[in-house]
């Protein structure tokens, strides 16, 4: 349990040193690199909790594959040498409002869910983690993840690849040359 | 506070042994590299040190360590400095997931695949570092060359693989597919010759593929082509930093060929690899943890895995000094309108397959079927990438017959060379 306890600081301290480095750096490589950190100890965090599966995802999807994208495209576009880019001292006033704004909200929904668990309904959280659990000793944890995943909640999962190859589609659509400008 | 400590133990035996693991392999990876390829370019290679040059490897590593880490003024420090680092760490971290025999595992991760693609993800985070906290030109175009290349043959890494999972959902008995080695190792164990090279040759030759550029091996070797960037991302490194890049490359190639060994040709499985054939005959047993019989099948296990990842990567040297480097386009027209079409294509027909021919045939149906796939993959790989030399000119006799085609002369064109033209030979005519 103290053991526990002792990973679980460190690595708090970890996660929230390198979210502010994230918005304190003013290099912006130095941002991604610190978003890396950030996502690799949310990972650490998944895997405390015996979520192995979502750990791996995490460090798969967001800490490997989308921030070496970041990285690339920081490092191709070179965001700081870039004068119609908003920093934060050529912000203007209503989106220094409206970050406050989002803030307080954020703030407010994140109290009301760690003050209100109590408030959740005991009976109804104990019998859904207890089926999890025993789901995950029968069959181990990504199985359980995939059966979940592909008999509990298909039509989500169905309506997300949706949602993502129309963005994918989008992106197409916006990134492609006219054919008046490429000449042929 | 026990189990504590036991844990604390036994971490620290596992890093230590991954540790001396990666570093011999260098070691043996590097001598056989020189020999191999001085054997294939007719050359004698090393010779001096040691029976045969076999103490030459040695000698470079003593060197490496003894000599000064040199730094440029201009470097970003904290970036520089981790960068090997980061490459190396999730190169150690991967071998947790390897079993090297039924004993010889150090946890049975059930997230196998998917964790070896996530760390080898991660690498691609060092190499970005190496090249970027450089602060100079050769190290930040290998670094993003690197970059972009690992991301692009990430894809159809991890998709040439879900084949083999589907198959070991055909396979088990309950029909739940597995992402474990250890899981898919045993899927390949009844019969033990059973290996999935067999149902799945397609995918093991697409996984080699990428397994190739994800270690930055020639023919994708560009992120370091010494002939136009130096030494890419390596270029300010030195010493003990710059033999932490090869070290990870070598500890690289032995992952990618661990993997393709456990998912692909059967891991341990071999002649006498037969657990319960040496209970049955050797019954002496002094007490202890591990019986004789436990301790000689252990033995088998483990010399016919290695057997097969040392073939594996003797298959790395013989590509490297077979085939020439590719050009930048052409390393991501290949990622991106082959494999990757190619991969889909075999996950599509692999699990229609599976569910739609009825039970004694699944199997070999499914395998024939994907020999004929690989072969029209072949053939489609000879096309793309014009490996013929029939119907190619020199660029001098296409560049006049394109001048007279249209009329023009073409002014800034060099003069033909007049020795390769023998004097009344008729101009070579075009065969396409």
């Amino acid at each position: 349990m103290l053991a526990g306890q002792i990973a679980f600081y460190v690595l708090a301290a970890a996660a929230i040193g390198s979210g502010i480095g994230v918005i304190a750096f003013r290099n912006a490589v130095y941002s991604a690199l610190s978003l890396i950190v950030n996502l690799f100890c949310l990972a650490l965090f998944f895997l405390m909790l015996n979520a192995i599966f979502l750990a791996t995802v995490q460090v798969l999807v967001y800490a490997g594959a989308i921030m070496v994208l970041f990285l690339f495209v920081v490092t191709m576009l070179s965001p700081e040498n870039d004068e119609s880019l908003p920093t934060p001292d050529r912000l203007g006033l209503w989106q220094r409002g409206a970050a406050v704004g989002l803030g307080i909200i954020l703030a407010g929904a994140i109290g009301y869910i760690v003050v209100g668990q109590a408030a959740l309904h005991p009976d109804a959280v104990a019998t859904g983690a207890q089926d999890l659990a025993s789901q995950i000793s029968r069959n181990g944890n990504t199985e359980a993840f995939g059966q979940a995943l592909f008999h509990g909640f298909l039509f989500p999962f169905e309506v997300t690849s949706v949602i993502l190859v129309a963005a994918i589609v989008g992106a197409v659509v916006l990134g492609r040359r006219t054919s008046s400008r490429e000449g042929e | 506070m026990v189990n504590i400590g036991f844990q604390i133990v036994h971490f620290v035996i596992t890093i230590l042994f991954f540790i001396f693991l990666v570093a011999t392999n260098a070691v043996i990876m590097v001598y056989l590299e020189r020999k191999v390829m001085a054997l294939m370019q007719d050359r004698v290679g090393p010779k001096h040190y040691g029976p045969f040059g076999s103490l030459q490897s040695t000698y470079d590593v003593l060197k490496l360590l003894l000599k000064e880490i040199v730094r440029s003024r201009e470097t970003d420090n904290a970036i520089f400095m981790l960068a090997p680092m980061i490459f190396f760490a999730p190169v150690l971290t991967a071998f947790v997931m390897l079993p090297f025999s039924p004993f010889m595992t150090t946890s049975a991760l059930g997230t196998g695949i998917l964790l070896y693609v996530a760390l080898s993800s991660l690498d691609v985070i060092g190499v970005f570092m190496a090249g970027w906290g450089s602060n100079s030109k050769y190290s930040l175009i290998g670094g993003l060359r690197s970059t972009a290349q690992m991301i692009s043959y990430e894809l159809p890494l991890l998709l040439s693989l879900v084949g083999v999972v589907m198959l070991t959902s055909f396979v088990s008995h309950n029909g739940i597919g597995s992402i474990s080695f250890t899981d898919i190792i045993n899927a390949q164990m009844h019969p033990w010759w059973l290996w999935f090279v067999l149902l799945q040759p397609l995918g093991l030759i697409i996984y080699y593929t990428c397994g190739l550029a994800e270690t930055n091996r020639a023919p994708f070797d560009l992120p370091e082509a010494e002939s136009e960037l130096v030494a890419g991302y390596l270029t300010e490194y030195s010493g003990m930093q710059w033999a932490m890049f090869f070290l990870g490359e070598y500890g690289n190639m032995l992952i990618v060929s661990s993997v393709a060994t456990a998912l692909f040709l059967g891991g341990w499985s071999g002649p006498g690899a037969d657990l319960a054939f040496w209970h049955a005959h050797v019954t002496a047993n002094p007490g202890g943890i591990f019986s004789v019989a436990d301790l000689i099948f252990n033995v088998i296990a483990v010399f016919w895995f290695l057997v097969k990842v040392y073939a594996l990567q003797g298959i790395f040297i013989w590509v490297r000094t077979t085939l020439p480097r590719l050009r930048a386009d052409q390393l991501m027209q290949y990622a991106w309108l082959i494999l990757i079409p190619m991969t889909l294509l075999n996950i599509l027909v692999t699990a229609v397959l599976l569910l739609a021919v009825p039970q004694p045939y699944t199997l070999w149906v499914t395998g024939g079927v994907n020999f004929l796939l690989l072969i029209g993959y072949i053939i489609l790989l000879t096309r793309a990438i014009g490996a013929s030399p029939k119907g190619t000119l020199p660029p001098w006799v296409e560049a006049r017959k394109r001048a007279a085609r249209t009329g023009l002369g073409a002014p800034g064109l060099p003069k033909p060379p007049a020795a390769s033209l023998p004097p009344g030979e008729p101009e070579p005519a075009a065969s396409r």
